[in-house]
């Protein structure tokens, strides 16, 4: 296995703010690294200094061994070989989609136009050479920007935010074909994106990053399983934290005990993760199980989420496939399966919500729609 | 009763309909706007049916070798005066939006500032500068004893006024193409492999062609419709040729080559319409903006400035030095303030008249293209913009001779000089006055509707509050425009009637450039009171 990018130490201000702290990773060739984080992260940051556009204070990049940012070597964007692909697509308004493409070609028109039509049936969109930009809908846009990317080989493809300006439904869509075609040509892709669903789907790889500083990177059900802090699992897919005691052997939680985790942090306020798919509810006692109320529900029809009450007061949720099944106010049986249990230490931030306290999932909607503002606005006052 | 109310509706509304507007205004709107195109089709009407009655002799008149030559002179300087303009502009609007320029700021501001310059002002200024024997021969006499300076007069002294004037005007698309421009763009053409000196040209210059294009138009429509520069420096172009066969010659004659003008005018219109192209370059995506990356001059920043100080040296500190220098002469002469409040007074009496109406003019006009748009309100709407290509000088001849024939108690009278000055500026207003309706969200009418306002009550209560900043910010700019008009004014204006603009003319004419100065000065401040209070505007605009 090879590098195909390493950043080592990299670290950027903006005036007071520290965008980037000390941030080291690397990406193996072939591979998709996820690089998520709420908005003001600095994820954006850390792709432009990949790309040439920002230049960290400290550090240094390699991309294939060649040491693009180094502290007294700099290659400029045009020679990096690095392809991106922008937010707003930002194709070129004046040329056609065949120009667009080889935009970036070097040779004769004959290999050029060769090389655009191969990327057109690459992107399913064969016959649209001679449209222009704005004759396309967005995610049309959006596949002519990834071919005018990959056109000239790049050895490294940067996407920030690439799904962010499509509705749902063609988003889900088009994540599927862009990983299709990465993973085709065998490219070493970055997609940065604050949507922790897209990361999921995407990435090989996962990278969490909270103001400026790298929180965890590894394959990505690694991350989600094992995550290091509080935040990481937060971040990627629903949490709640019960509080445990440490007696005998076994852990105690509100919800029966649970089997020691490889690693038990010393300390006074142990919490232990606990995902909406940990905890099976149902009408009848089951085995080890505790009864609680059911405080709220909500179902899609292909899952219900509901959220519980534990004898001590906490809420917690859990998830099941099919439809909704208990009423609000009714009693239940719940059960915790944690074949793994990761446990905290130190709960520093405990999540907020504005439309209800108990609500976990409200909080990620504000996370991803940039408004955490009013959230820290409304703690402010309370 | 009701049968016949019935009939009548349906009488108005098929022919509405029948010109397929789907959206039938009410009739506010559309009866005063009706009456608005066909005033502004007046003057051009007027000048064909007149041109066409003299046949073949206005043939004959106008392909004599001297109109010949009148038509090149104008061409060659109406071209190069948008060139210069362009080459001036696009490095400014550059330097000022794109790098990190020491006082950009200040830039910014002073290289938009000749706007307020009229072009005669701005002449008989640079005659006693740069004339043969103007201070600076002078100077540079003192120096290296310099004996003359090649003449002013002529294309030399047309070119330079003119193009120092006119470039603020590309600068200004250029500098907000520029901003507008997504920075990804050039972003992704150096990802793609080009220096940034060939993402310039590849890339940047091509985004704003349409933004240089319309800018030197601008220019162009400027210089091609200037009185006072051309015929102050004895350039011989078209109005220059009209205002001489108007005060000498066949009045026909002036018709005919007024009529040339126009389509000249047009002809310019429709060639940047074809060169613009059918590519639509406005930001595709509605992600909040980057701001654009700034790039390091390092020691280019030397010479950039020197370019910048130079252009702003001469295209206003020396004007301005100059006006100051003789006011103070016209002082010490014994040159009293005292005469002039009255012209101060006319002039602004006027331009505050000519605004007023103007507005009023131009509110169903934008109100029917935005509220109830079908192609019939386009029609309208684009009829207005007449006045851009119709210069102040045709426009007030063909009134002139329309109230000679037919409306003699108007010849000479307020109400035509105010008519003129509307049709000449209505364009302006309503391009400022549509693109705030455009921004008053219709559902806001909607809801008032709903609250059972009739459609007059709804645009009194609730549009016209709410276009309040861009109906200033129109009357000013129509304001600032008619301060600054020359030659209809020296047409149409009632006999003794004079602004502190004719005045200025009558004297520099006559070369008293003392008695001028005051009066000058006092017209640049006025026009720059009102450039400063359409800045504020735009400002609260923004917020």
């Amino acid at each position: 296995m090879t590098l195909a990018l390493r950043c080592e130490g990299i670290s950027k201000q903006f005036g007071t703010v520290q965008a980037v702290d000390n941030v080291s990773f690397g990406v193996e060739s072939g591979h998709i690294l996820a690089l998520v984080g709420p908005s003001g992260c600095g994820k954006t940051t850390l792709l432009r200094m990949i790309a040439g556009f920002e230049t960290p204070e400290e550090g240094f990049i390699q991309i294939d061994d060649q040491c693009v940012i180094c502290p007294n070597a700099f290659v400029e964007p045009e020679n990096r070989q690095v392809g991106m692909v922008f937010q707003d697509y930002a194709l070129f308004p004046h040329l056609n989609v065949s120009d667009n493409i080889s935009f970036g070609l070097k040779g004769s028109k004959k290999d050029k136009q060769q090389r655009a039509s191969e990327l057109l049936k690459l992107i399913d969109l064969p016959d649209y050479g001679d449209r222009f930009p704005h004759e396309l809908s967005g995610g049309e846009q959006q596949r002519v920007a990834l071919a005018r990317t990959l056109a000239p080989n790049p050895r490294l493809v940067l996407l920030d935010e690439p799904f962010s300006n499509l509705d749902a439904d063609l988003r889900r869509e088009l994540r599927t074909d862009v990983r299709a075609i990465l993973k085709k040509l065998n490219i070493t892709t970055i997609l940065v994106t604050h949507d922790q669903e897209e990361a999921m789907e995407i990435g090989d790889q996962v990278a969490v990053l909270h103001s400026g500083h790298l929180e965890q990177i590894g394959p990505t059900f690694e991350v989600y399983e094992q995550p290091q802090t509080p935040f990481v699992a937060r971040f990627l897919g629903k949490a709640d934290f019960l509080p445990v005691r440490f007696s005998k052997e076994a852990l105690r939680t509100d919800l029966g005990p649970l089997p020691l985790p490889n690693e038990l942090p010393k300390g006074q306020h142990l919490h232990v993760l606990v995902r909406p798919e940990f905890l099976e509810i149902s009408g009848q006692p089951m085995d080890r199980s505790v009864p609680v109320e059911v405080v709220t529900n909500k179902s899609s029809g292909h899952t219900s989420v509901h959220c519980l009450k534990t004898p001590s007061g906490r809420r917690v949720h859990s998830a099941s496939l099919g439809p909704m099944r208990f009423p609000e106010g009714s009693k239940v049986y719940a059960r915790l399966n944690i074949p793994n249990p990761v446990v905290f230490d130190e709960m520093d931030e405990q999540p907020y919500c504005l439309f209800s306290p108990e609500d976990g999932p409200c909080c990620q909607l504000l996370q991803k729609s940039g408004l955490i503002q009013i959230q820290s606005f409304v703690k402010n006052l309370l | 009763m009701a049968a016949m109310q019935v009939g009548k509706r349906s009488l108005w509304q098929s022919l509405l309909r029948l010109a397929k507007a789907e959206n039938v205004p009410p009739v506010w709107v559309w009866l005063p706007a009706g009456f608005v195109a066909l005033g502004v089709l007046l003057p051009l009407i007027y000048l064909t049916v007149r041109t066409f009655e003299l046949g073949d002799d206005a043939w004959q008149f106008l392909i004599r070798s001297r109109n010949v030559e009148i038509l090149w002179n104008s061409a060659l300087l109406t071209f190069s005066v948008a060139a210069a303009s362009v080459v001036l502009a696009v490095p400014l609007a550059w330097l000022t939006v794109r790098t990190d320029l020491p006082l950009r700021r200040f830039w910014s501001v002073l290289t938009m500032l000749p706007l307020v310059l009229p072009s005669y002002i701005a002449a008989y200024l640079f005659v006693i500068f740069f004339g043969e024997r103007g201070d600076l021969q002078q100077f540079l006499n003192g120096l290296f004893e310099v004996e003359r300076l090649p003449g002013i007069y002529g294309f030399g002294g047309a070119f330079l006024v003119l193009t120092l004037l006119s470039f603020p005007y590309v600068l200004l698309s250029v500098r907000s193409a520029l901003w507008r421009m997504d920075p990804g763009i050039e972003e992704s053409a150096r990802l793609l492999g080009n220096r940034p000196g060939k993402t310039f040209f590849r890339v940047t210059l091509p985004i704003l062609r349409p933004a240089i294009l319309s800018g030197a138009l601008l220019a162009a429509l400027y210089t091609l419709s200037d009185f006072g520069a051309v015929s102050f420096l004895n350039y011989k172009t078209f109005t220059w040729a009209i205002y001489l066969q108007y005060g000498t010659f066949g009045r026909s004659l002036a018709a005919a080559l007024s009529l040339v003008l126009v389509l000249f005018t047009i002809g310019l219109l429709l060639m940047e319409m074809k060169a613009r192209g059918r590519f639509k370059y406005y930001r595709s995506g509605t992600s909040a903006m980057t701001p654009p990356s700034q790039i390091q001059l390092g020691m280019w920043r030397w010479p950039a400035l020197l370019f910048c100080g130079l252009i702003v040296t001469i295209s206003l500190i020396i004007p301005l030095a100059v006006l100051a220098q003789w006011t103070i002469k016209g002082v010490l002469i014994g040159e009293s303030f005292q005469s002039f409040w009255a012209l101060t007074w006319n002039s602004i009496s006027a331009s505050g008249m000519a605004a007023m109406v103007t507005i009023l003019a131009a509110l169903p006009i934008a109100l029917w293209s935005v509220r109830y748009p079908s192609w019939l309100s386009g029609l309208i709407e684009r009829t207005t913009y007449i006045g851009f290509a119709l210069p102040g000088i045709a426009v007030a001849l063909a009134l002139v001779f329309f109230a000679i024939n037919y409306a003699r108690p108007i010849y000479q009278s307020m109400p035509l000089l105010i008519f003129a000055y509307v049709v000449l500026f209505l364009p302006t207003a309503v391009g400022a006055i549509r693109t705030s309706l455009l921004q008053v969200n219709p559902s806001i009418e909607e809801a008032a509707r709903g609250l059972g306002k009739s459609s007059f009550q709804t645009v009194r209560k609730i549009s016209l509050p709410l276009m309040r900043s861009g109906i200033l910010a129109a009357a000013a700019m129509v304001f600032l425009l008619v301060m600054k008009e020359l030659p209809a004014t020296l047409i149409l204006g009632p006999t003794g009637f004079k602004t502190l603009a004719t005045s200025v003319w009558t004297y520099i004419s006559e070369a008293f450039y003392a008695q001028a100065a005051a009066p000058s000065l006092l017209l640049v401040l006025a026009s720059a009171g009102s450039l400063v209070f359409l800045l504020t505007q735009e400002t609260r605009y923004t917020k």
